[in-house]
């Protein structure tokens, strides 16, 4: 028999956030400047994450959310969906799938870019 | 002339120089000098959100623990992105007596931290100087010059960090306007930049930066004013691959410096989008 | 002394209490102690078992009685009628072993406890003395407080079942928010038209005193008798002469914003067709002194700066060619009107207000407020000569037996929000009503306000700070339902408009609700099913970003006018009374009733009562239902003349008082008084709180309804049975109710808890704590209501102080300080109850 709601469990437990007070109104959503870029949006990404949908972990959405905290001031539920994000993120980085491989910047950028958007990317990216 | 303790990151000594010259020489024409007191690293540029990994706090709260012990109670940074990682570590901290604990007992080549650091964003600290003593200063004021303050996310959110209204935010509109310039309000002046994704997405901040200067550009505006060195770097830097015709981008303290006189202490040249022409023809700039 | 014998009688309530205590065994203990007699019963509340109360008492010749049952607050009233047929009624004591034991508890646990507090009730019990009770008056009048549709509706049906009442309403005129709304749902019949009778109704009551633009200052005193002192605001304009004709309202302004502060306009027009430019007009201004008419090229100039409103040149002029446009210079935006459209300095809010009296707003008014002081403009036009400078607060003096608070709701301030409401063409729902009123500014057409155009798209937002944690954790009752009716009235008067409704679920319960949002959305309405993320400023437009959550796209909605279906906030004068009165509130503000369900217009204290939105968001029929419940609770109240109040009070034994006036200046109500050398209680004014008895150094006073000798009494009894106890003295107000609560949810905790029952935390005394430790207590808990909630002003602030003392006393005896602790906790929160004795039982072991 399959694990009950693993999945709920290990984002509830990650992000500290109680997913079950999610009311779908999809405020997140809205206000999330790079939802464009998603192929689920935040509040399609916690129906499945309660509905204990593995995909989701396959999902570009998280690896696509740059934690600018929209959705969290605005979520009336007053859920952290950016800690839901950083759990997704966390739960494949642990289990070794990087979202990005620093070989593979080219040098002239590398030179150019900032050193906060380096180390920002690299800790958001890889475990 | 009045000292805080100064947190410049690491961007001020590179890409963002600019920025820091800038800084010091508005706070510095305003009786405030912005001092390095203790040997800082790396704030570590984002915070870390998961409840069971507090390895992504322990270099913002490395730096919180040497200000505090060399005796620092406040300590301000330019950086949006110092600021939020340093602010939320510390709020972090100062909630939760275990993390500190736990911190504390891993740094154990630290002094222990107490929570007794306050964190700063300079635009704080101008509007603590007050706008008064800023407008005093000003011996060319940047009259009919059309700037978008641009916000971003890290001074805003999340809320508990906020510098201002995070939905209305005016803070660095006010100081903007007491140095003359007219100010050009949006609501994507607080939108995200994308960040990061510079590094592995360029598309999606060209096409948030696009939104953000496309929408400035329709209210007449002249320049974006920034406050991260991030951010300057993909509204700025990343225009190349927009072909749209250049906006420029200048962080805050470079307009106030140019408001104050000080000239030689703005680098305008180290921009993409050369302020320079905009600037002459206004007769801002010999 | 004969013997005395105490009857104790324990409640089965079925198997509640039985499930769980072995009450077999709890009866031959209790027949164990001398001079107690125990008997049981299956439902001692019921009418076979107070009839056996009543014959034990009378065959056994019982001298005090101890009903071992469920909580006070339920059925302390049966008991005490039914006991008080053969003894006087104070000779019994309640002993709670359902909430507070069998509820709580299991087993064995819940027996010995149940043993133990009966113990305790017992000791108490043979200390218990009869406390007298004297007969107070009841006066007849009521005041209601709020003007709005359920205040009106209760003062004209108090009126109407003969009682004097006096309306107070803080505005120029009563009708509250109705009068502001256009049609109301499901019927959509006129607002104005429905409430306009009642309000024509309140002015020609003869058993309605009306005393509006009126605020309730004091009020002081009894269920049956308070003291209120009414401050009513000064108009500058003479009620008594005052014909309400509204020549001096007339103006010809159109604009539906005002600019920011207020707008000086013309006074007169000069009809160029007309005028022969003779220039009398100007001769005559000149004459005056004011020059406010110079010489023209085709006709004179006029200057509205220099202006005083005299009119003379109006009535001179032999051509008739000069025109008053405005009798007030002075536009400021309307408040009645929701800031949409202007009002003079001199105004009336609506048409038909009542009074129809109107007013001068002295920091608007050109000669009140000193910038203009010969400005006359007003006093010009009106020929009742009813405009008057001298006027000041009239302080009306008023005593009643009862209270109605009908004080209202108003709008959440949603400034500084996600939704851009300082955009023009972003309003409220009521700023919509305004709009859509015939008697509005815009005569009933929906226009933007930027630009007077009809919008081609209108978009509602539903949800605006309600069911929001970051605003409004409740919904706000009536949203879904005028925002329905608004859509459907526009969509039927301009059907090529877009309208559509971002909701989240649309709640629509009630008789024909259903039937009105399954015609409203067959109208053509849009409804998207999504929270607004935000409101974007798009020029004059406004973008509306949204997820449509049943398609799973984020749309961007074009809109030129964003109507905010905004959250329901108890109002100002509801936070106010509240305060002043002492009344319980939640955390939202409104006002708590006693019940929420069974007793919904009364609250906790006797002789208040509420109506309408002050208790909660509720739409119009609601509130008219309410008042007219309200009305007859209040009749209810009234109907005898005068009224049994038991002297529970504190008394001073003058042989051993030595004058100190520590009483006199403790006393939160003034209750202490000195007169010919000797300090008395006076007992009417007493509340029976009992701190001046915990302060007393000499011991002279004493409340006669719970001695000192009686609290010690019931702590040596506890103890006498389970010496391990911890005593946990609750204030019948907060605390003992959050234990009730906890027990209703059958919250478990553990049965070293023992309650007694205070009536206000400051009752305690540190003797009282001492005694406890003295018999074995591990610890005693005194819990009060939160800070600045006390029933009795500061009576937990008092045991707050105490116990800080004996904290350094107990560390000093070695006993501990963490042994004695002051919880703060209001009556709804079980859940802090048991964390508290949780942690303090912790803390104790």
């Amino acid at each position: 028999m399959r694990k009950e709601r693993e999945l709920l469990r290990r984002v509830m437990e990650i992000s500290g956030q109680n997913l079950y007070s999610c009311y779908q109104c999809g405020k997140c959503s809205a206000g999330c400047p790079s939802v464009d870029f998603m192929d689920f949006t935040p509040r399609e990404i916690i129906r499945a994450i309660l509905d204990d949908h593995e995909e989701v972990l396959h999902s570009q959405t998280p690896w696509i959310c740059a934690a600018c905290f929209t959705c969290t001031i605005r979520c009336p539920n007053e859920i952290d969906i950016s800690r839901i994000m950083e759990a997704l993120r966390q739960i494949r980085l642990r289990k070794m799938h990087d979202g990005i491989h620093p070989s593979k910047i080219p040098v002239d950028e590398l030179l150019e870019l900032p050193q906060i958007a380096l180390i920002s990317c690299f800790r958001k990216m890889t475990g | 002339m009045k000292e805080i303790a100064y947190f410049p990151g690491c961007t001020h000594l590179h890409t963002a120089s600019h920025f820091e010259r800038s800084a010091l020489s508005v706070f510095e024409a305003l009786g405030w000098r912005l001092v390095e007191k203790f040997n800082w690293i790396c704030c570590g540029t984002v915070h870390g959100l998961s409840t069971d990994n507090l390895m992504q706090n322990v270099s913002a709260v490395r730096n919180l623990a040497r200000a505090e012990s060399a005796g620092a109670r406040r300590i301000v940074t330019n950086c949006a992105m110092c600021y939020n990682t340093l602010k939320q570590a510390n709020e972090m901290v100062k909630r939760d007596e275990d993390a500190l604990k736990n911190l504390n007992e891993f740094m154990d080549d630290e002094p222990d931290y107490r929570g007794g650091v306050e964190v700063l964003h300079s635009l704080q600290l101008l509007r603590e100087i007050g706008l008064d003593e800023i407008e005093k200063r000003v011996v060319k004021p940047l009259e009919g010059l059309r700037v978008a303050p641009y916000y971003g996310c890290l001074l805003l959110r999340p809320r508990e960090v906020a510098i201002d209204n995070p939905e209305r935010p005016k803070i660095m509109d006010e100081v903007l306007k007491a140095i003359g310039a007219e100010i050009v309000r949006d609501a994507r002046l607080k939108y995200c930049c994308g960040s990061y994704h510079t590094v592995d997405r360029k598309e999606i901040v060209l096409s948030r930066i696009d939104e953000i200067i496309s929408a400035v550009r329709r209210r007449g505006a002249d320049l974006i004013a920034v406050a991260c060195p991030l951010c300057e770097f993909n509204l700025d830097k990343r225009q190349k691959f927009l072909n749209k015709g250049g906006l420029p981008v200048l962080y805050f303290t470079q307009l106030i410096a140019l408001a104050f006189g000080k000239e030689e202490d703005c680098l305008f040249e180290k921009h993409h989008v050369d302020p320079r022409p905009l600037l002459k023809e206004r007769g801002l700039l010999r | 002394m004969p013997e005395e014998l105490i009857g104790v009688f324990i409640c089965h309530c079925g198997n509640n209490i039985a499930g769980e205590v072995d009450i077999q065994k709890v009866k031959e203990t209790i027949n164990s102690w001398p001079g107690v007699i125990a008997e049981d019963y299956v439902f001692l509340c019921s009418e076979a078992g107070q009839e056996m109360i009543k014959r034990a008492i009378e065959e056994k010749k019982l001298s005090k009685v101890v009903i071992a049952a469920c909580s006070p607050s339920h059925h302390s009233q049966v008991f005490r009628e039914c006991i008080g047929e053969k003894l006087n009624p104070f000779l019994w004591e309640f002993i709670n072993i359902r909430e507070q034991c069998s509820w709580v508890h299991k087993g064995e646990d819940a027996t010995k406890k149940a043993i133990a507090l009966i113990r305790g009730g017992v000791e108490k019990a043979r200390l218990l003395k009869p406390v007298e009770s004297i007969n107070v008056p009841i006066h007849k009048d009521v005041l209601v407080i709020g003007g709005g549709i359920a205040g009106m509706q209760a003062s004209l049906e108090l009126a109407s079942k003969g009682y004097r009442v006096y309306l107070v309403e803080r505005e120029p005129s009563i009708g509250g928010k109705m009068v502001k709304l256009d049609k109301t749902f499901p019927t959509d019949d006129c607002s104005m038209c429905t409430i306009s009778p009642k309000l024509s109704e309140i002015a020609q009551n003869k058993n309605i005193t009306l005393l509006t633009y009126s605020e309730v200052d004091e009020i002081e005193g009894r269920p049956g008798e308070y003291k209120v002192r009414i401050r009513k605001k000064p108009r500058y304009v003479d009620e008594s002469l005052c014909t309400g004709c509204g020549l001096c309202a007339k103006s010809n302004y159109k604009k539906l914003i005002v600019p920011e502060g207020y707008e000086l306009v013309d006074r007169i027009k000069i009809e160029r067709e007309k005028c022969v430019n003779c220039e009398l007009c100007v001769k005559l201004c000149n004459e005056f002194g004011y020059g406010a008419l110079q010489n023209g090229d085709d006709c004179p100039k006029y200057d509205t700066l220099k202006c005083v409103g005299c009119f003379e040149c109006v009535k001179k002029c032999p051509k008739e060619a000069i025109e008053i446009t405005n009798v007030c210079p002075v536009r400021v935006a309307s408040e009645f009107n929701e800031g949409l459209g202007a009002r003079g300095a001199i105004y009336v809010p609506f048409p038909q207000a009542v009074p129809s009296t109107h007013l001068r707003d002295p920091e608007n008014c050109l000669r009140l407020n000193g910038k203009m002081p010969e400005c006359r403009g007003c006093f010009s036009v009106c020929e009742a000569n009813a405009i008057v400078d001298d006027d000041e607060d009239e302080i009306i003096e008023l005593t009643v037996g009862a209270i109605v608070i009908a004080t209202g709701y108003e709008l959440r301030d949603m400034s500084e929000s996600e939704y851009n409401v300082e955009h023009p063409n972003v309003i409220t729902a009521l700023q919509l009503e305004r709009l859509l009123s015939s008697q509005g500014p815009t005569g009933g057409k929906v226009v933007r306000p930027s630009d007077g155009r009809i919008p081609k798209s209108i978009t509602f937002i539903q949800c605006v700070g309600s069911r929001d944690l970051r605003y409004n954790p409740y919904c706000s009752k009536i949203c879904c339902m005028y925002a329905l009716k608004q859509a459907r009235l526009i969509k039927q008067e301009h059907p090529e408009v877009e309208v559509r409704i971002c909701y989240m679920d649309i709640r629509a319960s009630g008789r024909w609700y259903e039937e009105y949002y399954k015609s409203t959305r067959e109208l053509g309405i849009d409804f998207i099913r999504g929270n607004v993320a935000e409101v974007i400023d798009d020029g004059e437009d406004l973008i509306v970003k949204v997820e449509d959550t049943l398609e799973g796209e984020i749309k961007e909605l074009h809109s030129e006018l964003v109507v905010l279906s905004v959250s329901m906030n108890p109002s100002d004068g509801t936070l106010e009374i509240a305060k002043k009165l002492g009344l319980k509130s939640g955390e939202d503000g409104f006002i708590d009733p006693l019940h929420p369900k069974i007793e919904p217009v009364d609250t906790l204290q006797e002789g208040i009562y509420i109506a309408g939105t002050c208790s909660g968001p509720k739409p119009i029929q609601e509130s008219i239902a309410e008042a007219n419940a309200t009305a007859s609770r209040v009749s209810t109240f009234l109907k005898d003349d005068l009224m049994s109040v038991p002297l529970t009070t504190g008394v001073i034994d003058p042989s051993i008082c030595i004058l100190c006036k520590t009483c006199l200046e403790i006393c939160s109500f003034d209750a202490v008084r000195e007169e010919n050398g000797e300090l008395k209680v006076e007992e009417i004014s007493c509340h029976s709180c009992g701190k001046c008895s915990v302060y007393c150094p000499s011991n002279a006073m004493t409340l006669r309804g719970l001695t000192d000798e009686q609290i010690e009494a019931q702590i040596r009894g506890i103890l006498a049975e389970d010496p391990d106890s911890i005593i946990a003295f609750c204030c019948q107000h907060c605390s003992y109710n959050a234990a009730d609560l906890a027990g209703l949810s059958k919250k478990k905790y553990s049965s070293k808890i023992k309650i007694i029952r205070v009536p206000c935390s400051g009752r305690v005394s540190i003797n009282h704590i001492l005694v406890a430790f003295k018999f074995g207590a591990r610890g005693v808990m005194v819990t009060g209501c939160k800070e600045g909630e006390c029933h009795y002003i500061d009576g937990n602030l008092s045991a707050k102080e105490k116990i800080l003392k004996l904290k350094k006393l107990l560390d000093l005896c070695g006993i501990g300080a963490h042994r004695v602790e002051m919880f703060n906790m209001s009556s709804s929160e079980a859940q802090k109850w048991v964390e508290c004795v949780n942690e303090f039982e912790r803390r104790c072991s």
